[in-house]
């Protein structure tokens, strides 16, 4: 068979079952059960998806996956997150558009302690919309930081989409971990000076607040005893990796028994909070990885139909440079993330990017960070974006989706900006990296 | 009443699951702890783990795919009237269990051919290669009857709200 009709067949098919709601993992391995009875050789091919399916999914490098989820689960059920996003509001104090500055702090804060983008944004909405609001905040600026700093989650370790594109890609998992920091501490800072002149050149959209008078001792206090002890976590997951001493795997095991120790020392842990925990990562985890499960032989029924080598031959016959073939792959990713969910994104395409990037000379740090960073950008853009549903749920009735909507875009486009920065001077990704172990 | 042993039994299976994950963590932080005190570490945990993970999520998946809890794009369901959702519900509950039945299938066809050819897994431990491929054919034989009763008894889930 042509390879162009194997792939037209096989991505087609994938986009009907996705679009009437077959669970991803599902669709994916309905779409490489028919491929590999075509290609690989009838029904040999199928027994071969069976085997590769829990070879697939053995794989010691995928163990941060359910491991970072776990240390943020363990944060956020022992409630030891929301009591960090408290102290953080009492410490910051005269800036102008203050609690949406407290939210992209607490966001970025929470974002290096727990991988989930959704947990991240559902926190802070539940925190600290409602305040925000009856302070008289512009909906804007009260939903907008949240939705944003909420997604840098992706990109700040512990992230677990990064093991999973740096485990799917062949990208250093390490390298990878590491390069989103710069990144996105830059988002944020982008988001500081945003909602600072918004709020200056228009204060109606952020009413400066009264907020209580107390001791020097009294503001502090809290910030020491809940945000500092995090720094420790921090110091276990990032410092490890970056003085080359632990593998991504067991910076994120010390990370879950850290975060474990760290809510027992508040007197917040119990069993049932643990079990909670394990109960939540196990329903994440197993969402990513039973989707790994059909990925090695979806590769190989896309690689053995000629599918891969094909795409490739004909986007190298217009004679791109590398930078035509990064920006379109951005455009792909950026469209794909309008419709379909992260993984996904990365399953159907890392099979055709991996090996052109690597024919290009395409940094495959750049490569991994331009993924972290559009597939982020994925969960913000209307209409579908995940986040915008997961604010949905945390908003107050009266909030339209228009206007959630509306919240997003300046962010969105900080989030593009730097996208584009990061192609212009890939310096800002490679960096980091660079100093690992050294 | 079948119904909700079924129920019970993946949840079951799901605690299993999410004990075995905690147990990845204590067993992999431990190995560090006892490499950097120059101690000997824990025999056969890297390819232990490995297994582990694989286990866990093929046990854990059936009950993750009954609570609802597998990502999906509702671009379209999301939208839909309630007597149409339970339309497509049926579609993609048929669907769901034609896929996890054939696989599951063939997956036990490789259990019983690698159990008669006597093949080995030889890492850390040597282990029937059977043992380990057996989970797939389990796994997705309970997801094609959990795919079966929601074709019998669609119940158009809430907008989805899985991902990371």
């Amino acid at each position: 068979m042509d390879w162009a009709l194997i792939l037209t067949l096989m991505l087609g098919g994938l986009a009907v079952l996705l679009l009437i709601g077959l669970p991803v993992a599902f669709a994916f391995i309905a779409v490489t059960t028919v491929g590999a009875y075509f290609v690989l050789g009838g029904e040999r091919g199928i027994l071969q998806l069976a085997r590769n399916s829990a070879q697939s999914v053995a794989n010691f490098q995928l163990a941060p996956i359910p491991l970072f989820i776990l240390m943020g689960e363990i944060l956020f059920q022992t409630g030891v997150a929301h009591r960090a996003i408290d102290a953080i509001e009492r410490v910051v104090t005269r800036i102008p558009g203050r609690m949406s500055v407290v939210t992209i702090f607490g966001g970025t804060i929470f974002a290096a302690l727990s991988g989930s983008t959704i947990a991240n944004t559902a926190m802070l909405g539940g925190t600290l919309l409602p305040g925000m609001l009856k302070r008289g905040y512009h909906p804007s600026m009260a939903m907008g930081p949240i939705m944003a700093s909420g997604a840098i989650a992706m990109l700040i370790p512990p992230s677990a989409l990064a093991v999973l594109v740096g485990s799917l890609a062949g990208i250093s998992i390490a390298g990878l971990l590491i390069a989103g920091v710069l990144p996105a501490l830059l988002l944020a800072v982008l988001f500081v000076a945003y909602v600072v002149g918004r709020s200056l050149l228009d204060p109606r959209v952020a009413p400066p607040d009264v907020y209580e008078e107390m001791s020097l001792r009294d503001r502090w206090t809290p910030f020491v005893i809940y945000v500092l002890p995090l720094s420790v976590l921090f110091a276990v997951v990032i410092g490890s990796l970056l003085a080359g001493i632990a593998t991504p795997t067991e910076s994120a095991a010390l990370g879950s028994i850290t975060a474990v120790i760290i809510g027992a020392a508040y007197r917040s842990l119990s069993w049932a909070k643990l079990g909670k925990a394990l109960m939540e990562t196990l329903k994440l985890s197993v969402m990513i990885l039973f989707i790994i499960a059909a990925s090695q032989t979806f590769a190989q029924v896309l690689s053995f139909s000629g599918a891969t080598s094909g795409l490739i031959n004909a986007i190298n016959s217009f004679d791109p440079t590398p930078l035509m073939v990064l920006l379109g792959m951005i455009a792909i990713l950026l469209f794909l993330g309008c419709f379909i969910d992260q993984v996904s994104m990365l399953m159907v395409t890392v099979p055709v990017f991996v090996p052109l990037a690597n024919a290009m000379g395409i940094n495959e740090l750049i490569l991994g960070v331009v993924y972290l960073l559009t597939m982020e950008i994925g969960l913000l853009t209307p209409p579908f974006g995940l986040l915008l549903f997961v604010m949905r749920g945390v908003a107050p009735p009266e909030i339209r989706m228009p206007q959630i909507y509306a919240a997003v875009m300046p962010f969105l486009l900080i989030k593009l900006f730097v996208l584009a920065l990061i192609v212009m001077m890939p310096a800002i990704a490679t960096w980091m990296p660079g100093l690992m172990g050294r | 009443m079948i119904s909700s042993l079924f129920d019970r039994a993946l949840r079951g299976l799901a605690v299993l699951s999410a004990g075995i994950l905690g147990v990845i963590a204590v067993f992999i932080a431990l190995n560090v702890l006892l490499r950097n005190l120059g101690l000997p570490v824990v025999y056969g945990a890297l390819d232990a783990i490995q297994y582990a993970l694989m286990i866990a999520t093929f046990l854990g998946a059936p009950w993750v795919l009954s609570i609802g809890g597998h990502v999906k794009v509702d671009l379209i369901t999301g939208a839909l009237e309630d007597r149409a959702g339970r339309v497509l519900t049926r579609i993609t509950s048929a669907i769901g269990a034609v896929t996890s039945g054939v696989l599951g299938w063939y997956g036990l066809q490789a259990v019983l051919a690698s159990a008669g050819r006597g093949s080995m897994i030889r890492t850390s431990f040597v282990i029937p290669e059977w043992w380990m491929l057996a989970f797939v054919p389990l796994s997705l034989g309970l997801c094609t009857i959990v795919f079966l009763r929601r074709l019998f008894h669609p119940d158009p889930a809430a907008r989805s709200m899985a991902g990371l």
